[in-house]
């Protein structure tokens, strides 16, 4: 398993959502993400991923959703098992339409 | 007829006396303990627990729960395991194996008191139908409790056998064996000296529905977790 | 209004144990327990290389189901099979304990278990006898215990036997339950004792339909939640002004019946054998059948 962490600046989440939420199941090319209120600021992101080396893809893909998403001041917690970058993408997008909600 | 295993068992277990009957693996039949009558019950001589087993001990039970109140039951267990064969599988063996357990709960809850003895194998579905359903469980020498054989661990978690091995030797939580399920807080007496004397102690002590193993297995290191999550969710206000 | 129409529409077989969870109890009454932000996650798995679950695969708490309160289970069949593990089958015990202590109207257990998590061989096998203790305190403190069998992994293994130890099964057609799987049977004894490749053979003896009809299963329905929802909801009726299962009677009446069907049906070989004996015309078209079509015939016949 690798463990990585990121933090990225964002526009800061504006929502009233305080409940955390999950979306996605820790199945083979799946993850599951866990949504937060964290520290005020940037976004947080710990991931622990049973595909290693992938360090460079994930700091792109979460770096995207940084920049297209108002997410400052959340921290996502991810375990995966493997999932391509666009399902680990889509799960982020779920998770964080499931917070908004 | 019994066989000679079996004989030599309850000699070993029942200095006082015991008589057994042995139908097709199915045991059933009584003994003196501490001058006090007890029944028996089993499935023996390494006999499969499929739905014919079932309804024979099944039966051999509801006997004793309708016509000896309270008289206490000694299951003795060498059972290599649920009977793995499309016949017991389409009849229903799930439900064979929880109607066995239902009629073990029943026993304690109506304050029978119920002590297993491994003198065997037990394995999978076939353990938890028998000796985990027990007050007590006493593992003698013989004892061979376990899931599943390790080669078969390795084959379904796709590990290899040495990386398990290696494994085990940290974690007791997939080894199979006595020991390791004493330390899951699965097993009460763990080979004792006198096997005897154990089961006499063990069937001395008075009826208690409350399930204090998880936290005997916590005490024992085999199971950190177990206990204060289940405490966690009844304690919520 | 159309959000609960399409909620009562959503099909269990494939959906995520909390997206059961949410289509089966009465919009927006659940508060989930011990859930992901608490990461009660397996301590074993690591020891495996394997990624983790925040709530070990196990969704519970409580809600209610046309008013009535009701606590919940739901396992997710999409992490390593639903299977137990020492904290998945810890929060399933939880909850059967703190039925039997504050009794709600009943405890519902959706099931989506392959059996014991490998893995913790041990702590599941244990698991497993704790939580048949704790349901069968539940019921005897009078909160009934429903199983619904809605996911792929069905029940099996220690599933299998928990499942039969709840008040009533429900289940849809597609799952299956049993103890040891047909995989599991041909690897350990060979194809020649269960062709584990022969779908037909393996749906026809553990799956829904035959396990509905000789009485394993008690209800079975079509997989859309408003089935489910009604299909308990008789079913606690049912346990209110029915006969006591849970009783030293009703243990004894189950023992003959299980005699009888093994005296009936232990030599017939085949499901095809053992509906045709049950009187079913046409017993081949039976896996075909639509569930109201089947549950007709069956009544009809006088076989449920």
């Amino acid at each position: 398993m690798e463990h990585l962490t990121f933090s990225f600046p964002s526009e800061p989440f504006t929502g009233d959502a305080a409940a955390p939420v999950m979306a996605g199941v820790v199945g083979s090319g799946n993850l599951e993400v866990l949504v937060e209120r964290g520290e005020p600021g940037a976004v947080k992101v710990e991931v622990a991923t049973s595909a290693k080396g992938f360090g460079a893809t994930w700091e792109a893909v979460l770096s995207d959703l940084a920049a297209q998403f108002a997410v400052g001041g959340l921290h996502f917690s991810i375990n995966d098992h493997a999932a391509t970058p666009a399902v680990v993408a889509l799960r982020l997008r779920q998770a964080l339409e499931l917070f908004v909600k | 007829m019994i066989s000679e295993k079996v004989a030599a068992l309850l000699e070993r277990l029942f200095p006082e006396g015991a008589h057994a009957e042995v139908e097709a693996g199915v045991l059933s039949g009584g003994a003196t303990v501490g001058g006090e009558t007890v029944a028996l019950a089993g499935v023996v001589d390494g006999t499969a627990l499929g739905v014919n087993e079932v309804v024979r001990l099944s039966r051999a039970l509801l006997e004793v729960l309708e016509r000896q109140p309270k008289r206490p039951i000694v299951l003795l267990i060498d059972t290599r395991g649920q009977r793995m064969e499309l016949r017991d599988e389409l009849l229903g063996l799930n439900q064979y194996l929880a109607h066995l357990c239902r009629v073990l709960e029943m026993a304690r809850q109506r304050e029978h008191r119920l002590v297993a003895v491994v003198a065997g194998e037990a394995l999978g579905g076939a353990l938890i139908a028998t000796g985990l359903m027990a007050q007590e469980v006493i593992a003698l020498e013989e004892a061979n409790p376990m899931v599943m054989p390790m080669a078969g661990i390795a084959a379904v978690t796709k590990c290899c056998t040495t990386m398990l091995e290696e494994l085990s030797a940290r974690n007791p939580v997939f080894t199979p064996g006595a020991d390791a399920f004493y330390r899951m807080g699965g097993i009460d007496r763990l080979r004792p000296a006198d096997p005897a004397a154990a089961l006499a102690e063990a069937l001395n002590e008075p009826v208690r529905l409350a399930d204090h193993r998880a936290a005997q297995g916590e005490g024992r290191g085999g199971r950190t977790k177990a206990r204060n999550v289940a405490e966690r969710v009844v304690a919520l206000p | 209004m159309k959000g609960s129409t399409m909620k009562e529409g959503i099909r269990f077989y494939h959906a995520t144990a909390r997206r059961r969870v949410a289509a089966f109890l009465d919009e927006g009454t659940f508060t989930e327990w011990l859930g992901p932000q608490q990461r009660l996650t397996s301590p074993h798995l690591p020891e495996f290389d394997l990624p983790v679950s925040f709530d070990d695969g196990v969704v519970i708490g409580c809600g209610r189901l046309a008013g009535r309160e009701v606590y919940v289970a739901a396992q997710e069949g999409g992490f390593l099979g639903g299977s137990i593990g020492e904290v998945h089958g810890a929060k399933i015990t939880g909850v059967l304990r703190r039925a039997a202590e504050r009794r709600p109207a009943a405890v519902v257990w959706l099931f989506d278990c392959g059996g014991v998590r490998l893995q913790e061989a041990n702590a599941g096998e244990m698991a497993v006898s704790e939580a048949i203790r704790a349901l069968m305190a539940c019921r005897s403190a009078g909160v009934p215990v429903l199983a619904l069998v809605a996911g792929a992994n069905g029940a099996f293994g220690g599933a299998g036997i928990l499942s039969l130890c709840c008040d009533r099964v429900i289940a849809s057609e597609s799952v299956r339950l049993g103890v040891s799987g047909p995989e599991v049977i041909e690897t350990v004894m060979g194809a020649e004792a269960f062709d584990s490749r022969d779908r037909a053979l393996v749906w026809r003896t553990v799956g829904g339909k035959n396990r509905y009809l000789y009485g394993e299963v008690d209800t079975l329905v079509e997989d859309r939640a408003a089935h489910w929802r009604e299909a308990a909801l008789a079913a606690l009726k049912a346990i209110e002004t029915g006969p006591l299962r849970w009783s030293l009677e009703g243990l004894r009446a189950e023992s003959e019946a299980l005699a009888r069907r093994v005296e009936q049906y232990g030599d017939a070989g085949d499901a095809l054998e053992i509906w045709k004996r049950m009187g079913l015309e046409n017993p081949e078209a039976i896996p075909l059948m639509e569930v109201p079509e089947l549950v007709a015939a069956a009544k009809a016949k006088g076989v449920r």
